[in-house]
C-alpha cells in the first residue's frame, strides 16, 4: 500500500512537472543570456581626470608572432583607446571605444583562430596518446 | 529501492532534461551514467578539469576564441588595453573574474562590454540589442564582488582595462556556453554558410562578416509556403518580415547602408558581391512567422575587389 502510494505520489509529481514546464516555454521571451548581465550603471572610474576627453596612445608593438609584423607593428602604434569625456550624455557615443582599423582587427583575429586550432590540434593529440595507453 | 520507483524516478529526471531542452548535449557531452544530479545543471558540458584548462597570458591588445584563463600581469603601466572574446555563432561568452589585484580607487579598471566597441561604433547597434548601451558595459569596480561573472548576449564581446602600477594583475576565465537562437554574430572566418532562425520573435538580428564577400542567399521563407516569383522589392519596410543586406566601413549596423532587401519568400540563390569592409545580413522579423535565411559567403579576391571597384558609381565602401 506504501509502495503504491510513492507511486502514484511520483506521477502526480510528473504530471506537475511537465505542466510548469510547458508554461514556461509558453511565456518565456527571451532565450539568449541577457539576463545574465545585471543592470549596473556605467560610471566613471574613480580617480580619471576631471573635464575633458582622454585619447591614449599604444606604445607597444603586439608579440604578433611569425615575425612578420612590420606593417602590423606601425599599425598597432596608431591605435587609440578612447575614452569619452566625464560629463557626455549617457545617450551619447559609448564612453568606452577602441579606434582600430579593420585591417589589423581581421589579423588579431586570424590569430586567434590560428591559436584556436593548435589548442584544438594540442588537445587531440592528448586524447589520441591516452587511448592508446 | 523498488525497481518501478527508480524507473519512475529516471523517467522524471528525463523529463526535467528533455524540457529544458539540453539532453542533445547528453549523449556528446559524455555525462557520467552514476552523477543524476549532473542532468540538472543547465550547461551539460563537461567541465574542463583545471588541469586541462587553456592558460596563457592576456596582451593589452588581444583577442581571444577560446576557452580558459587569461592573465595579464602589468610590467609597466598600462592605460589603453582591451581584449576581443569571439565564439561560433551558435555559443556566448561568459567572462569570470579571478584574482583580480588592481587598485580601483587609483584609477584602475576592468569594463566587459557586451558585444564590440570599434571607432566609436558598436555591435550589435543598440536598436538590435535588448539592453541599454550602459546597462552593456559591466565595470568591475562598480559592481566588485557583486558580479563576479559577465555573460554576454552574442558571440561576441570584449573587455577594456587599464592598470596604473606594475605588478597590478587579474585573470579572467572564459567560457563559451551555447546559445540555442543566436541573433546577432559576427563570423570568426570569410567564408563558411549559415542559416539564421527568428521563432517568432519580434526582434531584428544581424549576421556580420568583417571581410568584402561573395554572397549567396539560397533561402528566405516565412513559416509558411509561397508559390511567389522569386524577386526583391524596392523598400520591403512596410512588409514587417524582410532580409536586408548591408555594407559599409563599421560595424554599427544601423550605420550601414542597405545594399538590397528581400521581402519575397523564395528558395533559390541569389548572388551579390560586396566589396566592404563589413558585409551583413539583417534579418527584420514582426513576431508573426518562423523568419528563416540560409547563405553562404567567401572571401572576395583581389581581381573581384578592383573590378567591383571599377564599376560602381558609388564606392561607399571604400571612400569612408
Amino acid at each position: 500500500c506504501l509502495a503504491q502510494g510513492f507511486q502514484l505520489l511520483i506521477s502526480t509529481l510528473i504530471i506537475l512537472v511537465i505542466l510548469c514546464f510547458i508554461y514556461l516555454v509558453l511565456t518565456s521571451s527571451h532565450l539568449s543570456g541577457v539576463n545574465e548581465l545585471s543592470p549596473v550603471r556605467y560610471g566613471r572610474p574613480a580617480g580619471a581626470a576631471p573635464g575633458h576627453q582622454l585619447l591614449l596612445r599604444l606604445k607597444e608593438a603586439l608579440p604578433l608572432g611569425g615575425g612578420d609584423s612590420s606593417s602590423s607593428s606601425s599599425e598597432m602604434k596608431r591605435v587609440l583607446l578612447q575614452l569619452g569625456p566625464e560629463k557626455m550624455r549617457r545617450s551619447e557615443e559609448p564612453p568606452l571605444s577602441l579606434d582600430l582599423t579593420f585591417h589589423l582587427l581581421r589579423e588579431v583575429l586570424e590569430m586567434a583562430r590560428a591559436e584556436q586550432l593548435a589548442q584544438q590540434a594540442d588537445s587531440n593529440r592528448r586524447m589520441m596518446d591516452s587511448y592508446g595507453k | 529501492m523498488e525497481r518501478t520507483f527508480r524507473e519512475q524516478l529516471f523517467f522524471l529526471l528525463l523529463c526535467l532534461s528533455v524540457l529544458s531542452g539540453d539532453c542533445r548535449y547528453i549523449e556528446n557531452n559524455d555525462v557520467s551514467k552514476d552523477e543524476l544530479y549532473a542532468l540538472f545543471k543547465s550547461d551539460l558540458r563537461r567541465e574542463i578539469p583545471d588541469l586541462l584548462m587553456y592558460r596563457r597570458p592576456l596582451r593589452c591588445l588581444d583577442m581571444v576564441a577560446m576557452e580558459g584563463q587569461f592573465t595579464f600581469t602589468a610590467e609597466t603601466p598600462q592605460l589603453s588595453c582591451a581584449a576581443f572574446f569571439m565564439a561560433e555563432p551558435s555559443e556566448v561568452i561568459s567572462v569570470e573574474y579571478d584574482s583580480v589585484d588592481i587598485d580601483c580607487s587609483g584609477g584602475d579598471f576592468i569594463t566587459v562590454f557586451d558585444g564590440w566597441v570599434m571607432r566609436g561604433e558598436k555591435f550589435p547597434s543598440s536598436q538590435d540589442h535588448p539592453l541599454p548601451l550602459y546597462e552593456r558595459y559591466v565595470d568591475y569596480c562598480d559592481s566588485g564582488s557583486a558580479r563576479k561573472s559577465v555573460r554576454s548576449s552574442q558571440n561576441v564581446a570584449m573587455v577594456f582595462f587599464r592598470v596604473h602600477s606594475a605588478g597590478s594583475s587579474f585573470t579572467l576565465t572564459v567560457r563559451k556556453h551555447t546559445n540555442p537562437f543566436p541573433c546577432n554574430v559576427i563570423s570568426q572566418s570569410p567564408e563558411g554558410r549559415y542559416t539564421m532562425v527568428i521563432p517568432q520573435q519580434h526582434r531584428n538580428c544581424s549576421f556580420s562578416i568583417i571581410y568584402p564577400v561573395a554572397i549567396d542567399v539560397s533561402e528566405f521563407s516565412l513559416g509558411r509556403r509561397n508559390n511567389f516569383p522569386k524577386r526583391s522589392l524596392p523598400g520591403c519596410a512596410e512588409s514587417g518580415d524582410y532580409v536586408q543586406l548591408l555594407g559599409g566601413s563599421g560595424i554599427d549596423t544601423s550605420k550601414l547602408l542597405p545594399i538590397t532587401d528581400l521581402c519575397i519568400s523564395f528558395t533559390g540563390p541569389t548572388h551579390l558581391k560586396i566589396g566592404c569592409d563589413n558585409t551583413v545580413v539583417r534579418m527584420v522579423s514582426s513576431g508573426r512567422f518562423v523568419s528563416r535565411v540560409s547563405f553562404s559567403y567567401r572571401l572576395l579576391d583581389s581581381q573581384e575587389l578592383q573590378t567591383i571597384k571599377l564599376n560602381n558609381v558609388e564606392d561607399f565602401c571604400f571612400n569612408n
